[in-house]
């Protein structure tokens, strides 16, 4: 009984006592953030990987692509739990735009086919929708001199994105959305809406084309526009390009990716890279094909279910005499994925020094405690506390300052992770620096994701520390002569 | 004078043939050296004597607050059955603790209050020892019944919420006599009570001792320097190099 109220006594009454609960505090708020935040981070890179790339990938192995792209689709759609395929091309080029040039990737993607692979239907923006960002975001548009180019707040404009799209109100584009991308009557609608001076010069407008919103917001692009994409023919290396309009916007939240592709019909560029072939080389297919799993089946988290189709896919690939890679979709990003799991170790074990530091804190405090408290153990021992009851007078307040310290700091951490990006938001408005900029990071928003592991790992570590801080001044109070100490004032 | 116990009742509490020595760089420091004592039960007890000559070193050996030597420390408690006649010194550390609590009091030159808690929470520290959290919550009240009283019988009741700060030396003193008689022990252990105190005040707490002793049989064993105080014991023993003079 005595052990507890004298703990809670002596924890009321001292300032260091005050200090050590602090930094313990503050410790665990700090631990708990930056777990979040690299949770967050990893588990939103997953949810973005996945979303652009579809479950398995199978990629040609010749310069000239995936050959028997019918055949492979046979095998693999036999398989079970396989539900949908889309070829696709990926090329690396760039692009010219007035006077200037942007290494970019251009992507050949059958959108209707796509978006059953992959999260794209939901990616793209309608033309509605991002006519009213452009109107929100451009506010000088029309307008000529400075007040045209005025900037554009971009972390206000990738929020509004960010609202528009994670709205669980909003139906991904239908079939019939996704092909207008790319149909004549749009570019023509597009080219006499945003380039009336062009519509003479292209009674039939080239190729449309999709780019990310960033390069839409902060002007890079400007819809109805007109580029040349070069790249290089797969079969002569020579330089071929194509004119392409712009017509639509797309928001992956991968910033590389908004940022530098362009998402062109699969037709188009087969058509492209084929421009420039030998007389007697076989045209130019597909890259490869991108295939999609029931989800029931195979979720974000079972990767030994993805593994073991992708087993059976490669296999039944084999079997039809094909020699083509499969990837996983983890796989097609292994490097990132690794990297960002060892960063997120790293910051953990980094700030895990903190909380050592909050163990020496409750070590100098309960040190000091002991030694101004010696004639109260020797007058407790006097009136026949017993050793062990005086040890766990001490140990019981580091626990106190340890327990109570995790306790407060795991809600302040927690009320600050969840409110990271309002906190970055007031932040950016009062300072005008922007703390996670989302061409570094990749990323719009902060992602923050809680996890069990995670929490246990914040809460375990400080506690120990604390029990292990404790113990030292706790079993040194009763042996450093408390009673002798009595018989003196 | 105290109440005077009878000649023929046995003894609370024996001290035989006790010695303590001290090692001190190498060298063994004799601080007692066959001391032979005897307290009946409710007597008053003086031991008075030089310093340096042990009378502290005896109270803390004979209180359990530090080991012997050699020498056996008898007790014949009347409450408690299974200390009749029992060594003390060869017990464990546990149930010395738990007679230090139950059958002995204490208090000191300085009073020792403990600065945190308030002068009644100072008085229940003995019963919060004694007892676990369960029984101290149900018994509380009556606890705190018990501490009013004695703090009552020590004349500072109207002081019971106040920190030991803001109390006059006598005052505290008298608290540390409170906090002594929470448990009801057989034998309170004084060491130099009035050492820190006016005349006056010391003769108060000489008052108070008496009365305690009269009205409720509490033995008390005095080391003191204070001849007043040494006068009211029925005995008066003199200590000189680590005994007593008449041995």
């Amino acid at each position: 009984m005595y052990q507890y109220f004298l703990s809670l006594r002596f924890f009321r009454s001292r300032f260091l006592t005050l200090a050590a609960f602090l930094s313990t505090m503050f410790g665990v708020a700090m631990l708990l953030i930056v777990q979040s935040v690299m949770g967050g981070y990893m588990s939103q890179l997953k949810e973005n990987i996945r979303g652009q790339e579809a479950h398995l990938r199978i990629i040609g192995n010749g310069p000239l692509g995936l050959k028997n792209l019918s055949e492979v689709e046979d095998e693999v759609g036999a398989i079970e739990g396989v539900i949908g395929s889309a070829p696709f091309i990926e090329r690396l080029a760039v692009y010219r735009s007035g006077v200037s040039i942007k290494p970019v990737t251009l992507a050949g993607v059958d959108p209707v086919r796509q978006a059953k692979v992959s999260d794209f239907a939901s990616y793209l923006l309608r033309p509605g929708e991002l006519d009213e960002l452009l109107q929100k975001h451009h506010p000088g548009a029309g307008s000529v001199g400075e007040e045209a180019l005025a900037a554009v707040d971009m972390p206000l404009a990738i929020d509004d994105v960010h609202s528009l799209l994670s709205d669980p109100a909003r139906e991904p584009l239908g079939d019939k959305e996704l092909k207008r991308f790319f149909d004549l009557e749009w570019r023509i609608e597009i080219l006499k809406k945003h380039r009336p001076l062009l519509v003479k010069e292209f009674p039939v407008p080239p190729a449309g084309i999709i780019v990310g919103i960033q390069s839409l917001l902060d002007r890079q692009l400007m819809l109805g526009q007109i580029l040349t994409v070069i790249t290089l023919s797969p079969d002569t290396g020579r330089e071929i390009s194509e004119r392409f309009l712009v017509t639509g916007a797309i928001n992956t939240g991968d910033f590389q990716l908004d940022d530098s592709t362009l998402f062109a019909d699969v037709q188009k560029v087969r058509n492209l890279l084929n421009r420039d072939l030998d007389q007697n080389a076989s045209p130019y297919r597909y890259q490869g094909l991108r295939i999609s799993l029931d989800e029931d089946e195979v979720t974000i988290q079972d990767l030994d279910a993805l593994n073991d189709i992708r087993n059976e896919v490669a296999l039944a690939i084999a079997r039809s005499g094909s020699l083509l890679a499969v990837q996983t979709w983890p796989e097609i990003r292994a490097n990132l994925l690794k990297a960002v799991g060892i960063e997120k170790l790293l910051v953990y074990f980094i700030v895990l020094i903190l909380i050592v530091f909050t163990g020496s804190m409750i070590l100098l405090m309960l040190t000091l405690t002991v030694i101004e408290k010696t004639k109260d153990v020797g007058v407790l021992m006097s009136l026949g506390a017993p050793p062990w009851g005086v040890t766990n007078i001490f140990l019981f307040n580091g626990l106190l300052i340890s327990m109570l310290g995790t306790g407060m700091g795991l809600g302040l951490g927690y009320a600050f992770s969840a409110n990271i990006n309002e906190i970055h938001d007031l932040i950016y408005a009062v300072s005008g620096v922007e703390l996670f900029p989302a061409e570094i990071y990749q990323m719009d928003r902060i992602p923050v994701h809680f996890s069990h592991a995670d929490i246990l790992w914040c809460t375990l570590p400080p506690v120990i520390v604390g029990l292990l801080a404790s113990l030292v001044p706790a079993t040194w109070a009763p042996r450093r002569d408390p009673i002798g100490s009595i018989q003196y004032e | 004078m105290s109440a005077s116990p009878s000649p023929n009742e046995p003894a609370l509490y024996s001290v035989r043939d006790l010695h303590k020595e001290y090692q001190m760089q190498g060298v063994t420091v004799p601080v007692l050296r066959g001391c032979d004592l005897e307290v009946k039960h409710g007597e008053i007890l003086s031991i008075i004597g030089m310093s340096g000559v042990g009378k502290t070193t005896l109270l803390n050996i004979m209180g359990l607050l530090d080991n012997p030597t050699s020498g056996e420390l008898i007790y014949s408690s009347g409450e408690d059955k299974e200390l009749q006649g029992c060594d003390l010194a060869g017990l464990k550390l546990s149930k010395k603790c738990s007679i230090r609590n139950r059958h002995f009091g204490f208090v000191f030159q300085f009073y020792h209050l403990l600065p945190d808690l308030t002068v009644i929470e100072n008085v229940l520290l003995p019963s919060m020892i004694a007892l676990s959290y369960g029984k101290y919550s149900s018994q509380r009240s009556s606890l705190e019944e018990r501490a009013r009283e004695l703090l009552d019988r020590v004349g500072v009741l109207d002081r019971s919420e106040f920190p030991p700060s803001r109390l006059s030396g006598g005052e505290r003193q008298r608290v540390a006599i409170a906090r002594a008689l929470m448990n009801n022990p057989e034998l309170v252990f004084c060491d130099e009570p009035t050492g820190n105190l006016d005349t006056s005040t010391g003769d108060r707490i000489h008052e108070l001792i008496l009365e305690l002793n009269r009205e409720l049989g509490i033995g008390f064993i005095l080391v003191t320097h204070d001849e007043g105080l040494a006068s009211l014991a029925s005995r008066i023993l003199t200590m000189r190099d680590g005994r007593f003079e008449d041995q």
